[in-house]
């Protein structure tokens, strides 16, 4: 049979060719070709893989020239592309050949990353993500390593710590911050009592300003941040209380104590006990984006007198709403309460 | 809805006939259906020929031609992924094909995999023989990376022995996509001088003072185009678009005329 590629005379019979291995037997080949969708989403994919591929690359040459310039010590002849890959530590050596390595450092990382999250925001939780970028580091170097051209351990040491801190600071730590404004965790000190659905030690997860779409209602539960009013010294942070009144509401400040639309608010605690020392009436209603919450946590101390001053109260209870950091959703830690957190529980 | 049989062949509504004839070494009918998956290509009805080049295959399996126009069909119809993916097939059993590999190296080039191009037309040149095919597809690589040397590589392929008027179609097709209109016309000037009677020619002039913004001498191509043809879709498609213009496409003509002088 006569091999139509190369035209080598190979055996009767014979699936392939001698010569050049085309195939020879060809009536079972399926001739018709697969058709891209409408979309073409395999080409579109392909093309933007190349694509970044190329600018990671480009990127790469670029910083490598510049550097160059400075004279400063970088490698030359670097893999370029499995650096790029190397945002996911380990991909780039899998890529490159180096499987177990590869393995072992995404699966280091992944570990890391998992655990992380699961003891979001307690004391564990900076050790797993130094963890993660220790493993990212430590990938992009081991990529490195086998081209530099370093002349001493000094500057290989300032390497990595300069790759360190370039990890933890602008990728780890501005991924952090973008998230903080949908998740924003809380670590509450282990002698806080607990208020309304939390205790104290709660590693505790809030809603963040972007994912916070629903207006806040009486009732719901609040992280706010803390600030001092004029002679009325109160612990700088972060509180936690319960909203008691909603913007259009009525709220009156007397010695009955703070009233909502003419009625008592739910259960706020101590907060009536301390509103009706006040030696003045105040009323007023929140205008929007004003909220009022029953703060727990003061402690106010106007020149030594144990008195209350309406207005310094009114700036106090009335939080705008960009100081109302979020609503807590979901408990982390510890383990064995676990759990979302109701609305107003 | 009417998509789904888009692609069904009806053949009085695409006003050929296909009958089957029996000519040619290559088989019956495999030769009949090669000319006529050409002229549909000439005439840039693409789908057309790359279903025309499946029929031909069909009928003899082993037309490497219809194998590479079917590649190229799908590079033209945009289907880069899809081109690759079918021309990794062809190679597996026509292994190390030259013209294979330079249709493989097109669709990886247009798909921005430039390694994969400079691979695929290296081996396509050290495959046995040449073509003027080959050439074509390395200047296009090296056209994607904007290297130099494309268009001595456009001149080799046009010097090679067996190169035919179409290779020149090839070239002004190339340069087009990369939307270098100029370059398309020094290549596609001489050929339709010698040759003013073939209509296609007329209409891959138009499509490239399309792209310089001249559209009323772009306009005149399609009309003679279709002089030639009266039932070319493409021709009578850009003729549409360009009375379909808005304000804003005639501004961007203009733009692109006045850059180009």
């Amino acid at each position: 049979m006569q091999c139509i590629n190369c035209g080598f005379e190979n055996m009767p019979a014979s699936m392939n060719c001698a010569q050049c291995q085309s195939r020879l037997m060809l009536d079972d080949i399926c001739v018709v070709p697969a058709r891209a969708s409408a979309l073409r989403l395999k080409t579109r994919f392909f093309k933007m893989r190349h694509l970044t591929e190329r600018s990671l690359g480009g990127i790469g040459r670029v910083l490598s020239r510049v550097a160059k310039g400075l004279r400063l010590a970088i490698p030359e002849h670097i893999d370029w592309r499995a650096i790029a890959w190397t945002v996911i530590p380990g991909l780039g050596h899998r890529r490159s050949g180096q499987r177990r390595l590869g393995t072992a450092l995404l699966v280091t990382w992944i570990v890391c990353l998992v655990l992380g999250l699961l003891t979001f925001p307690s004391d564990w939780y900076p050790w797993f993500v130094a963890g993660m970028v220790t493993v990212h580091s430590l990938a992009f170097i081991s990529l490195m390593a086998p081209n530099l051209n370093y002349e001493g351990f000094i500057i290989r040491a300032l390497f990595g710590v300069l790759l360190y801190v370039i990890l933890s600071r602008f990728v780890y730590g501005a991924l952090g911050s973008f998230g903080q404004n949908y998740f924003v965790g809380f670590a509450l000190p282990p002698n806080m009592p607990a208020i309304g659905p939390v205790q104290g030690g709660d590693g505790i997860i809030a809603e963040g300003r972007w994912l916070h779409s629903t207006p806040y209602q009486r009732g719901d539960w609040v992280f706010y941040s803390t600030t001092q009013a004029s002679g009325i010294v109160v612990r700088k942070g972060t509180g936690l209380d319960q909203i008691i009144a909603v913007p259009g509401d009525t709220l009156k400040l007397s010695r009955e104590g703070i009233t909502v639309n003419g009625g008592l608010p739910e259960d706020v605690g101590d907060f009536q006990q301390m509103m009706k020392q006040l030696s003045a009436e105040s009323s007023f209603v929140l205008l929007e984006g004003e909220y009022a919450i029953a703060p727990r946590s003061i402690s106010v101390n106007m020149h030594g007198h144990p008195r209350f001053d309406p207005y310094y109260v009114q700036a106090l209870i009335v939080r705008t709403q960009d100081t109302i950091l979020g609503r807590p959703v979901l408990r982390t830690w510890p383990w064995s309460r676990f759990g979302f957190l109701n609305r107003g529980a | 809805m009417a998509g789904r049989f888009a692609n069904l062949e009806f053949d009085e509504r695409h006003g050929h006939d296909i009958q089957p004839q029996v000519v040619g070494e290559t088989g019956p009918d495999a030769r009949y259906y090669l000319d006529r998956a050409f002229e549909a290509r000439c005439w840039n009805e693409h789908e057309q020929a790359l279903r025309t080049y499946t029929r031909c295959l069909q009928e003899d399996r082993t037309a490497i031609v219809a194998w590479v126009g079917q590649v190229q069909m799908l590079v033209e119809l945009r289907e880069y992924a899809e081109a690759r993916t079918w021309s990794d097939k062809a190679l597996e059993v026509f292994r190390n094909n030259g013209e294979l590999s330079a249709a493989k190296a097109q669709a990886c080039a247009r798909m921005g995999d430039f390694e994969g191009a400079q691979a695929a037309s290296d081996n396509s040149m050290k495959a046995p023989g040449c073509s003027p095919w080959r050439w074509s597809s390395r200047a296009e690589v090296l056209l994607a990376r904007s290297q130099r040397h494309h268009e001595e590589c456009f001149t080799r392929a046009l010097s090679e022995p067996d190169t035919e008027l179409y290779d020149r179609v090839t070239i002004c097709r190339i340069y087009r996509y990369y939307k270098r209109p100029t370059n398309a016309l020094v290549f596609l000037q001489p050929v339709l001088e010698a040759h003013p009677e073939l209509g296609y020619l007329w209409l891959e002039r138009g499509y490239c003072e399309l792209d310089l913004g001249m559209s009323a001498a772009a306009t005149r191509c399609f009309e003679r185009s279709l002089e030639v043809r009266q039932d070319s879709r493409a021709a009578a498609q850009a003729l549409a678009a360009i009375g379909r213009r808005t304000l804003w496409g005639r501004i961007c003509a203009g733009t692109r005329r006045w850059r180009r002088r």
